[in-house]
């Protein structure tokens, strides 16, 4: 019998661990089993070692299944570094099979489990730090992640998927053609801030996450990935060359500042280089250097030869605002509660 | 040029993919509108469909009044499409990307009124479309094969916020425009 | 855009436009008169199958449609008729009285033709066609 010495209650982890019910249960052992397990997760929290809390698989580190599940995200899950808990209802516990429960099962069973779990998580952790030390970290190339996006739309294989880890924990999945990404909703949002450091990322070849987080188009992880990756203009761009846009991004999702829209429809209407886009726009240095590098990530920067016309202005026949164009954009903009 | 006549903005599209809803989403008043009772259920699976015009506006604070119509769907009107976009500022296209029409639509819409005012600047929006909807890009592709290098935003046109990124795009495809001819003149 | 034919009642049709045909020959200066359902589409025209028809529907709709829109906005109560006067003619639109689908009849008449009788040769056709639809179904 195992002790649960009091010390052992303060120095653990915070633990993630999901129950994964089967959808159709014929079983009632099965039925009984989930409710015995929940009831002693609940009733034993702050006697363990770590604490465990029950979320949902996206996120979770142990995932309990049904040993007669097949359904298809279990493979992803085990394959994506999760640990992998079963429930049986019949039969002696396999021995090949480790974390495996089998109903009837005790508390103690339960709690040894859990024991032996989080060392194993533990000793997970111990192990991707010290791969991590072993030697100096070189220096993380800022457009590592954004060349690997801009290959893979040039190769366009869409019928794979690839995973992107940061140690051995999965991030984000991605489509082979850079046209899709799927990530949990913390994940999105730390992307859309620019707080997840991309370039830390491994990509490997993984499984279609069908079943799991929501698809997202790759348009909006190109764009926050070039927009966040450096100050500097990214390798590909010079300050002098002059350019302009074959296709807008999808702004209904990326959502931009009123600068950034500003920069990309200047970029439309003509060709530019660095200090036009700055005179034309009214934008900081930063905002049209960072926004041409989000460009430069979606793919979508023509470069205007130097003897090229440039795409001439007409004269159209609109109406003009009796006091004067700049004015009436300024009234507008403030009537709507649009930024300046 | 005057500067005493309309100043405008037209909002386009099939029938149903929100045109009506787009301009009451920011028009300062209930917009008036031209709605009858549809006889064309086979076309367009709706009660009412407008044959004339919706009209909205925008009264800004010097008194400046910015008219916003939006046209009737069905190409049998296709008449009050010339007649609204004579001296437009820009148009709004609008498209329901769940129906099976909706690429086609969009090409027949942008191709019309590109023939109607070569120079007009316009923005599509794209509702009902999902986050990973990929026909966004395939959309702007095709247009762009055609000359066409415009915005195809997805939005909700029930959300104001997406009304207004839309009407802000025109605006600075506007002002870039604007910068160019003045910059060309000089 | 399909013809008239196929998106109503082919037999009511014809009777509709007997109706019209005995309008236009028994007003002097009518040169064309067209029955239109409220979305713009031809219902029946007399003479028939000139290829003005389409397009002058879908313009009496929206003329109508802004024209009930105009009425509300001044305060005023039930559109009767409108009337175009041009240098070479007029053109009039009035609503069917009260028959569901909404209808409208156009009539456009030559210089020579004196406004008042046109309008009462109109609500006399208009009436006739309100009865002719009540006994039947478009």
């Amino acid at each position: 019998m195992v002790a649960l010495s009091p010390l052992a209650v303060a120095t653990g982890s915070d633990r993630r661990i999901a129950l994964f019910k089967p959808a159709a249960l014929t079983d009632e052992r099965v039925t009984h089993a989930w409710q015995l397990l929940d009831s002693i997760l609940w009733a034993f929290q702050g006697t363990t070692r770590s604490n465990w809390a029950i979320t949902n698989p996206d996120v979770a580190e142990v995932v309990v299944v049904y040993a007669q599940d097949h359904d298809q995200r279990i493979t992803g899950w085990r394959d994506g570094g999760k640990v992998i808990v079963e429930i049986a209802a019949e039969g002696l516990a396999d021995p090949a099979v480790q974390n495996r429960l089998v109903y009837p099962f005790r508390t103690q069973q339960v709690l040894v489990l859990l024991e032996r779990l989080d060392a194993q998580l533990d000793a997970a952790t111990r192990s991707a730090v010290s791969d991590a030390t072993a030697q100096p970290e070189a220096p993380v190339d800022p457009w590592s992640f954004v060349e690997a996006l801009r290959t893979l739309r040039s190769v366009q294989n869409s019928a794979t998927w690839l995973v992107g880890r940061d140690g051995r924990a999965p991030v984000l999945w991605l489509r082979g053609d850079a046209g899709a990404y799927a990530t949990d909703n913390v994940t999105v949002q730390a992307i859309r801030s620019g707080s997840l450091c991309l370039n830390r990322l491994t990509l490997q070849k993984g499984v279609d996450p069908r079943g799991g987080p929501a698809q997202r188009s790759g348009v909006e992880l190109s764009w926050f990935a070039g927009y966040y990756a450096s100050s500097q203009l990214a390798p590909g761009l010079k300050p002098a060359v002059r350019y302009r846009i074959a296709q807008w991004p999808n702004f209904g999702l990326i959502r931009p500042p009123p600068a950034q829209l500003r920069i990309v429809a200047g970029l439309s209407s003509a060709a530019a280089n660095l200090e036009e886009i700055l005179v034309r726009a009214k934008v900081t240095a930063e905002d049209a250097i960072r926004t041409l590098n989000a460009l430069y990530a979606c793919d979508v920067l023509i470069v205007v030869e130097s003897d090229e016309k440039r795409m001439e202005a007409t004269a159209r026949t609109m109406v003009q605002p009796r006091a004067g164009f700049a004015s009436f954009l300024r009234n507008v903009r403030k009537h709507l509660g649009l930024g300046a | 040029m005057s500067a005493d006549r309309e100043l405008k903005v037209i909002f386009t599209g099939p029938v149903g993919a929100g045109k009506t809803t787009a301009i009451r989403a920011i028009s300062d008043a209930p917009p008036v509108s031209t709605e009858v009772a549809n006889t064309d259920q086979a076309t367009a699976a709706k009660q009412t469909t407008t044959v004339a015009l919706d009209y909205g506006q925008l009264l800004l604070e010097d008194g400046t009044a910015v008219s916003l119509y939006g046209t009737p769907g069905q190409e049998r009107f296709a008449f009050m499409w010339e007649i609204l976009c004579r001296g437009a500022m820009g148009v709004i296209l609008l498209i329901d990307g769940s129906t099976a029409s909706a690429a086609e639509d969009l090409r027949a819409y942008a191709e019309a009124f590109r023939r109607i005012d070569s120079d007009l600047p316009f923005v599509i929006g794209v509702g009902r479309a999902a986050l990973d909807d990929h026909r966004l890009d395939e959309y702007a592709r095709a247009l762009g094969t055609r000359g066409i290098v415009a915005p195809v935003f997805g939005v909700d046109v029930r959300k104001r916020e997406d009304v207004l990124l839309l009407v802000e795009t025109l605006l600075c495809v506007l002002e870039a425009q604007t910068f160019e001819a003045d910059r060309a003149a000089c | 855009m399909q013809p008239a034919s196929q998106r109503f009642d082919v037999a009511v049709t014809e009777v509709l436009r007997r109706q019209l045909e005995s309008f236009v020959s028994g007003t002097p200066g009518v040169v064309l008169a067209v029955l239109t359902s409220g979305d713009g589409f031809e219902v029946a025209a007399h003479p028939p199958g000139l290829p003005a028809v389409q397009r002058l529907a879908a313009m009496s709709s929206s003329l109508q449609a802004l024209s009930e829109a105009m009425v509300q906005e001044a305060g005023l109560v039930r559109i009767r008729n409108l009337i175009i006067e041009s240098d070479s003619g007029t053109a009039i639109v009035l609503g069917v009285g009260k028959v569901t689908p909404r209808l409208s009849l156009t009539a456009v008449a030559s210089g020579d033709e004196i406004l008042g009788r046109l309008l009462w040769a109109a609500r006399e056709c208009c009436a006739a066609l309100e009865q002719r639809l009540q006994v039947s179904k478009v």
